[in-house]
């Protein structure tokens, strides 16, 4: 029992010490970019940069991540709000969550890409894609990038209103 | 003084159950299309050649503006009102900020029985579900989009603050994938498939109580 508030406290000390130095995860962060940069092969350079200036990237946002999840849900309703618009702030707004750190956040933002239809948006969701280490996440990155390079129900407007091939009917064509 | 502290916390507790009322709340969940098909179209020497498109919500968006002759094409989303506990939609409507042009007769959503995992206070469903959008009867230029999915929706019973009052709610996820037709009046547009999706409810005041 004597040894409870010592323990306590020590626990308390630590805790406020790893939330006070979130610098020490950049730091190992850039341990592993200056280790990439070092290899001396250069065999899979190129793959081990892009994943480690992504987990700089996570690490530093990541930083944030005493955000509460009501900040989280009124970002998702701004990134929602901005996919119903077509103005260059909105579109920034946009892809610049596509480079959260928080993966509610990256999904809400890959959903409005879709929903804002802007094909500004391809190089980046590719430049994203290529850094991206979950494969789910990427798929789904590839899947919005091949729906954006479809030109729009209201791009292609109305053609012809008889428009559909009878042939499938009436038999296959030679 | 501990005798005093009990009849407090007693007290704190009675009044908080007692403020979490039993009323049905209602919510808004957001309605979104990413569709892509193809259309019949023509090469340069007249062979039939199927062009790939997309449809998303602003394009559905557009259709209703063209349909209605209401300006519902920037800044607008598509919400489905409901209670909580139902998926069948009060009202939907077409929202920019406070103002809202209400679409509900242009949608029609026909929920298919379900098999579901019940876990007390979560619960996931699975249905085929149908969705119908279509401007025909406001305009005979208009189209009818008809489409068919898989529905995967969970379902959690969360207690949230309307305001000052706590209100117990089931908040869910809705995702159909499936396929479908795009149809003017008299002809076939072409064929489709995708993702409708209804996000997250939000709570909105509701008059109805049980």
């Amino acid at each position: 029992m004597k040894f409870v508030v010592p323990v306590l406290l020590v626990i308390i000390a630590l805790g406020i010490y790893f939330l006070t130095h979130p610098a020490s995860k950049t730091d190992k962060a850039g341990a592993d970019y200056d280790q990439a940069f070092s290899n001396p092969s250069g065999v899979g350079l190129r793959i081990e940069t892009n994943s480690v200036r992504m987990k700089r990237t996570k690490v530093e946002l990541g930083s944030n991540s005493n955000i509460k999840p009501e900040e989280i849900d009124q970002q998702i309703e701004r990134i929602i709000e901005a996919s119903a618009k077509a103005d260059p702030a909105s579109f920034q707004l946009i892809t610049t969550a596509l480079k959260d750190a928080r993966p509610e956040i990256r999904k809400a933002a890959l959903e409005a890409t879709i929903q804002f239809g802007s094909r500004d948006a391809i190089p980046i969701l590719k430049e994203i894609a290529a850094t991206t280490e979950d494969v789910r996440e990427k798929v789904e990155i590839l899947d919005a990038i091949e729906f954006l390079e479809l030109p729009s129900l209201s791009e292609i407007k109305r053609p012809r209103r008889t428009n559909s091939n009878p042939a499938r009917v009436e038999g296959s064509p030679k | 003084m501990k005798k005093f502290s009990k009849w407090c916390l007693c007290l704190a507790v009675a009044l908080s159950g007692a403020s979490i009322q039993l009323q049905a709340a209602q919510t808004e969940r957001l309605l979104t299309f990413a569709l892509t098909g193809f259309r019949q179209d023509e090469d340069a020497l007249g062979n039939p050649k199927a062009i790939p498109f997309r449809a998303s919500t602003r394009d559905v968006l557009e259709e209703i503006e063209l349909a209605t002759g209401a300006s519902v094409t920037n800044g607008i989303l598509l919400m489905v009102e409901s209670l909580d506990d139902t998926n069948a939609p009060i009202q939907i409507v077409a929202r920019k900020g406070t103002s809202d042009f209400i679409v509900t007769d242009l949608f029609t959503f026909t929920y298919g029985e379900a098999v579901s995992t019940d876990l007390g206070t979560r619960g996931t469903f699975y249905a085929i579900d149908q969705i119908e959008f279509s401007t025909l009867n406001v305009d005979t230029n208009g189209l009818t989009l008809q489409f068919q999915g898989f529905t995967k929706e969970t379902q959690a019973t969360v207690t949230k603050r309307l305001g000052t009052t706590p209100v117990e709610f089931v908040t869910k996820t809705f995702n159909t994938i499936g396929n479908g037709e795009l149809r003017f009046i008299d002809s076939f547009f072409g064929p489709v498939k995708g993702t409708v999706k209804l996000g997250a409810p939000k709570l909105v005041p509701s008059p109805a109580t049980f």
